[in-house]
């Protein structure tokens, strides 16, 4: 009996250690990882304040539910691919209600701006659009498909018959050409 | 961790185009934080994506931050208190004390104590006892508590299931009665299933430890274990907890890798106090990897219908789900 309440308070011991530890690795983590988990869901999301809501979202899940991570590495897995899965439901859902993609990629392109921001916008944007135009006609439909429609690299390559490594090959290409294209505008 | 030159246009494409997996995202970012000209590049493929720069708003991140604030300030971080050897030794001898007195009171329970109780019937139950610890008490759970949790410690009755949060107190132990079962703690949270139909007990711990005893055996079921006690064969054995999801009920909490769709209806059963009705068994087959955080069930069912092309429909208490199978 002596025996077992010993380790029962150790335990308690043990147990304060490791929220000290956990609340240390959370905050480092927000500190380090915020930025590029951001830059992750908005590409996947197209919409910041959706990606704001999917980064908060997930570091509160690790905080209600403790999950122990050992290392900053394992805790940087964790939080990718916890935006990876949360992103997924996030389209997936809004895909029932509407071809969400479509809407919110337009919606990314035209909010938060101030009118001295609007001309250099349009500028660029026409760049691009006549940038795209010279693009092999395979690849600029591909680039077209994914940034304009939102459709999914899946999707694409089912639509024209490609495999997805082609679709993402074309993909780096058509981004590759409109960067050297448009050197004077970036 | 990957090196962080090596990255080609594809992948930053992929990323951008919001294809990119976990690993691939990690190393994306990796490079782009490596050096200034990385940033740049980056920037540039971004320019051409959204035709605008998204700058790295310091905002994003502060607000962000601000918003976890009352999260963090919330429990644990204010209960932490350090403990000298002193105090260590002194709250021993009064858990050796409170051994022995519970001891006793095994013996001879104390009829004197005014109980108090609170039952679970069609809906799940969250609730604070007197000593700060919650409990999260499934559908047709019962639990009782002495008033005001007086006495050397805190004693629990529960038939059911239930999910409990303990405050640390080590000088008032927690315990736990099921039946023939007791499950004590210090401070930790965990889950007590007393099964009737497969007539077992089960503590699930999902942190901290606790220590499961019957009258003549016990063990020590330490976060990501679960116990086990047969009242069969009368056996208390370990098994390592694979998810969480049977505390769904009081988590909202559920993930699943590569689970069929069969097992994630009985899941989403049990949290969300419904039935399940295939049209088509077939699609009891269909594997699902996904993870849910506090969704409601129309939300999760329109997430699995979009995944795996099915149809359902929620009628009353029941879903029913129809598709022509999984492809």
């Amino acid at each position: 009996m002596t025996f077992h309440l010993f380790i029962n308070d150790i335990r308690g011991l043990e147990s304060k250690k490791t929220s000290f530890q956990f609340e240390r690795l959370f905050k480092e983590s927000f500190d380090n990882f915020f930025d590029g988990l951001h830059r992750y869901a908005t590409a996947m999301l197209k919409d910041e304040d959706k990606a704001n809501d999917a980064v908060q979202s997930i570091f509160t899940r690790w905080w209600e539910m403790k999950t122990d991570l050992e290392t900053t590495d394992s805790a940087k897995a964790y939080l990718y691919t916890a935006v990876y899965r949360h992103c997924l439901n996030v389209i997936r859902h809004e895909k029932i209600k509407s071809n969400h993609r479509v809407v919110a990629a337009r919606e990314m392109v035209t909010h938060t701006m101030v009118d001295s921001d609007l001309n250099t916008f349009e500028e660029l944007d026409t760049q691009i659009s006549n940038a795209m135009n010279d693009l092999p006609p395979q690849c600029r439909i591909i680039f077209e498909k994914s940034r304009l429609e939102g459709k999914r690299y899946v999707e694409i390559a089912e639509e024209m018959d490609l495999s997805v490594k082609t679709i993402e090959a074309q993909m780096g290409k058509a981004l590759r050409i409109l960067r050297e294209k448009l050197k004077d505008y970036l | 961790m990957t090196n962080p030159t090596l990255i080609d246009d594809t992948l930053l494409g992929k990323f951008l185009a919001g294809e990119a997996t976990p690993e691939e995202a990690m190393q994306v970012n990796d490079w782009i934080e490596a050096s200034e000209e990385n940033k740049t590049r980056y920037q540039q493929f971004e320019k051409i994506w959204f035709a605008e720069t998204q700058e790295e708003r310091r905002a994003d991140k502060e607000e962000v931050w601000r918003k976890l604030q009352p999260l963090l300030k919330n429990k644990t971080v204010a209960k932490q208190i350090f403990f000298t050897p002193f105090r260590l030794a002194a709250s021993l001898a009064l858990l050796v004390g409170a051994g022995i007195v519970i001891y006793f009171w095994n013996l001879n329970p104390p009829d004197t104590l005014t109980w108090e109780a609170r039952e679970a019937h069609q809906d799940v139950v969250a609730m604070t006892l007197p000593d700060g610890s919650s409990v999260t008490m499934n559908r047709k759970s019962h639990i009782q508590w002495p008033k005001g949790m007086e006495g050397p410690q805190r004693n629990i009755v529960l038939k059911g299931e239930a999910y409990f949060d303990v405050s640390h107190n080590p000088s008032k132990p927690f315990v736990i009665t099921v039946d023939d079962i007791r499950i004590k703690v210090l401070g930790t949270a965990f889950n007590v299933q007393n099964d009737s139909i497969k007539n077992e007990v089960e503590t699930e711990v999902t942190r901290g430890k606790v220590l499961m005893s019957t009258s003549r055996k016990e063990i020590i079921i330490e976060a990501g274990m679960k116990g086990i006690y047969r009242r069969a064969t009368g056996e208390l054995s370990l098994e390592k907890l694979v998810s969480e999801n049977n505390i769904a009920y009081a988590t909202r909490a559920l993930s699943f890798s590569n689970t069929s769709l069969d097992e994630v209806t009985r899941q989403l059963s049990k949290a969300y106090g419904v039935q399940f009705v295939f049209t088509n068994t077939k699609l009891k087959e269909c594997p699902l990897t996904t993870e849910y955080h506090n969704q409601s069930l129309s939300f999760i069912m329109d997430v699995i219908a979009e995944s795996l092309h099915l149809t359902y429909e929620i009628k009353d208490n029941t879903v029913f789900i129809s598709g022509d199978g999984c492809f």
